[in-house]
């Protein structure tokens, strides 16, 4: 045996060693695929990967939107298509769609609230840009949004929530912190998007560790990344993938870039286990007391203004290194017994000029 | 007339003589562990009046049977065996071990995890799965260890216990690689002392700890037993401080934790224990220029061990343990899927004294982090006495 085979077993243990530590590293470089594909007739690139690319045909596009704000670049080949049918799904229900010839907002469809269909003539051998978005995303003033989790196998039941959702006139969207199907299955994930179809608002989503119970993880491809981070009239909206009950060193190097650009704003931080909670003896947190030190020590001093989670199947508010937390997992996944809580969402208040957010219980039953 | 070599002779290593090689310096390094080779063969031949009628075949299906169907139908092996009276108590506390593991798990979905109800439960299904774990390992060890067991317990507690060495740590989330690492146990009757230290040498990271305990059973540095089983009530305060990363853990704790010997039960289980623990633990998260955070921990170990040698110069042991803490260097183990973020780490550790009152320590543990650790055990006051016994007679 020479030197180098001699190697080769250590080094694929090291691999596997590697690998049993970084149990979501993969889903963070899946991250940075989101929002992008390419073809011999063109390519699609959605920025800071902010939708899912459901559909990428010859002429056809389709996006899954999970953020207010998208920019999408369009690039084909000379001779391809120069018209293209495009669909935009779970966007915000005053939506516009901005061609960068800067002729204001162009004709589209809205087959549901939360969907656009229009037509885009592109330039061929060349690339078209185009953003939608809502008329105040920039506007900095008071806004609402609806925080929840936690739907599980409570996916019959469902509807309740949306009907209750759609009753509210003020939240903008929806932040759903993981743990949307039992299992993760693609099937289990349209399901719920079909589920969506009433809802007068969109949701945007991470993953929780039940989206991780097929071995391919189907949910980037159908709902987008786990880890993203955008802005919205003022406000940064970051969704941590903290499914796996850790967040992978790639993902922290983000949040720091992240964190940075929301120094001096309004900064809330989303994500799935929480990196503690309030009962350590049941421990639905991070697997590492250290990491979740290190993680919260990172928000705190980023000035992180308020962190939202779910995993646990209740109601608390509570303190996390002086940042204000909120576990909301009333999806109606089995509930946590004796808390007197139940199906429930949260309706978040949030203030771009002095940061403050307020936050209101919504009961299902 | 031929003669048969002495148990010494057909120990050495690779054919040699023994006196090929010269002092230790010039030593085949495989020939170090010729006392432990000694200590096993020695065992061996100690066949009489204890599995009297074993053909090799025999033993070799019952090892098969510990493993398959062993693995689900604990005592397989010792039935095989023809320990029938032991495969059968085996049997029954792995079905103990399922209920136990059963109830608490359906008692965990019933109630939601319910913040009331959590503790007992998670107790209860560590506990469960801990002693399904324990059976299955004690078949598996009962139909492979020599006749005797594989060593037996000391029986008394050394005055003064060192260890000191490294640790070697494998965690992607944290900058530091190797940690210095200090124990000094001291017994002073039933109650004792155990101070300790980590402290990174690549980065700001160190862990101050304090551990006292009341040996409530067993045997004590004044107190004879014969027998590793024990009883402690364990207090103990720990500050890790995190420099580089600007926080520090602060931890108090207090545990209840056993070791039983498990000579008493059957005699092919001679030379193994199982251990256990059971304690609260209250953290303080110390951010540097934040307020504090205030948390709870459940401790729980269960453990499976060797003992390692039944006598001077050998002795030792081995331990295979499931901690549920999530506060060492270690962390939780990271499992992939949907069951994230409830476990705790496992541990094996492997003491061996080659000499009387020296001895090295090998240490890993698999969570969040892997952590390997390499210790010199000291045990200044045996350094001139054997404290070994044949402790541990059913």
């Amino acid at each position: 045996m020479n030197a180098r085979s001699s190697r080769a077993p250590l080094f694929a243990l090291a691999l596997a060693s590697a690998a049993c530590l970084r149990v979501s590293e993969e889903r963070a470089r899946r991250d940075l695929e989101v929002g992008r594909a390419e073809a011999a007739f063109g390519t699609v690139e959605v920025e800071q990967g902010l939708s899912a690319v459901r559909r990428f045909e010859p002429g056809v596009l389709e996006l899954w939107a999970n953020a207010p704000v998208l920019h999408v670049r369009l690039t084909t080949p000379e001779g391809d298509p120069t018209t293209w049918s495009v669909r935009v799904r779970n966007l915000m229900a005053d939506a516009e769609i901005f061609v960068d010839d800067g002729t204001g907002p162009i004709a589209a469809d809205a087959p549901l609230e939360t969907e656009r269909r229009f037509e885009l003539t592109v330039d061929s051998g060349g690339a078209t840009e185009f953003e939608v978005r809502p008329p105040d995303a920039d506007a900095s003033e008071p806004f609402e949004f609806i925080a929840l989790a936690d739907v599980q196998d409570a996916m019959d039941r469902v509807g309740d929530i949306f009907a209750l959702m759609n009753a509210e006139a003020a939240p903008r969207f929806a932040m759903f912190s993981g743990d949307i199907t039992e299992r993760g299955a693609a099937d289990e994930l349209l399901r719920f998007q079909d589920e969506m179809r009433v809802l007068r608002i969109p949701i945007y989503t991470t993953l929780g560790n039940h989206e991780l119970g097929e071995a391919e993880v189907p949910y980037h491809s159908i709902f987008g990344r786990g880890s993203q981070s955008f802005v919205f009239k003022g406000v940064r909206f970051t969704f941590l993938d903290s499914a796996s009950a850790t967040v992978d060193p790639l993902v922290y190097g983000w949040l720091r870039e992240w964190i940075e650009a929301a120094k001096t704003g309004t900064h809330l931080v989303f994500m799935h286990v929480p990196p503690r909670e309030p009962i350590g003896l049941r421990n639905g947190a991070f697997s590492s007391r250290a990491e979740a030190a290190k993680l919260l020590k990172i928000l705190g001093d980023g000035g992180v203004d308020t962190t939202f989670y779910g995993h646990v199947h209740s109601y608390y508010a509570f303190e996390n290194a002086g940042i204000p937390a909120y576990i909301s997992g009333g999806g109606g996944a089995i509930p946590e017994r004796f808390d007197g809580i139940g199906r429930h969402y949260l309706v978040v208040s949030v203030d771009p000029e002095s940061s403050a957010t307020s936050v209101r219980v919504v009961r299902v039953d | 007339m031929a003669t048969e070599p002495s148990i010494e002779q057909a120990a050495l290593p690779l054919g040699s003589t023994g006196t090929e090689h010269g002092n230790l310096s010039r030593t085949h390094p495989l020939e170090l562990a010729r006392p432990l080779v000694l200590e096993l063969r020695r065992s061996a031949a100690d066949e009489s009046g204890t599995s009297p009628s074993v053909s090799g075949t025999r033993r070799a299906l019952a090892v098969g049977a510990s493993l398959i169907p062993g693995v689900l139908v604990h005592g397989s092996g010792h039935w095989v065996l023809g320990e029938r009276d032991t495969a059968g108590r085996l049997l029954l506390f792995e079905g103990a071990g399922l209920g136990a593991l059963f109830v608490s798990v359906s008692g965990l979905a019933l109630t939601g995890a319910s913040r009331y109800f959590v503790a007992p439960l998670a107790a209860g299904a560590i506990g469960g799965a801990g002693l399904f774990s324990v059976t299955w390992l004690a078949d598996v060890y009962g139909v492979l260890a020599p006749a005797g067991g594989t060593g037996s317990p000391a029986g008394i507690r050394p005055r003064l216990a060192i260890a000191t060495g490294l640790r070697a740590v494998h965690d992607p989330r944290f900058p530091y690689d190797v940690f210095v690492s200090h124990e000094l146990t001291v017994d002073a009757g039933p109650l004792w002392f155990s101070p300790a230290f980590d402290i990174a040498v690549d980065t700001a990271n160190r862990r101050y700890a304090l551990f006292v305990g009341r040996r409530l059973l067993g045997p004590t540095a004044s107190k004879h037993t014969g027998s590793g089983t024990a009883l402690d009530v364990v207090l103990g305060g720990s500050d890790h401080a995190y420099d580089a990363d600007g926080f520090s853990l602060t931890t108090l704790e207090l545990s209840l934790a056993g070791r039983l010997d498990l000579a008493p039960f059957a005699r092919t289980l001679r030379g193994s224990f199982a251990e256990a623990a059971l304690g609260y633990a209250r953290h303080w998260y110390r951010f540097q220029g934040l307020p504090d955070d205030p948390s709870d921990a459940l401790l729980a170990r269960v453990g499976f061990g060797i003992y390692l040698g039944h006598g001077a110069p050998i002795r030792g042991e081995a331990t295979l343990a499931y901690d549920h803490r999530r506060d060492t260097l270690a962390g939780g183990l990271l499992v992939p899927g949907i069951p994230a973020g409830y476990l705790g780490f496992l541990e094996q550790r492997t003491e061996l004294f080659f000499a009387r009152g020296i001895g090295a320590a090998l240490e890993l543990a698999a969570g969040s982090a892997f952590v390997v650790g390499a210790h010199l055990l000291l045990e200044p006051g045996v350094f001139g006495s054997d404290r070994t016994t044949n402790g541990g007679e059913p």
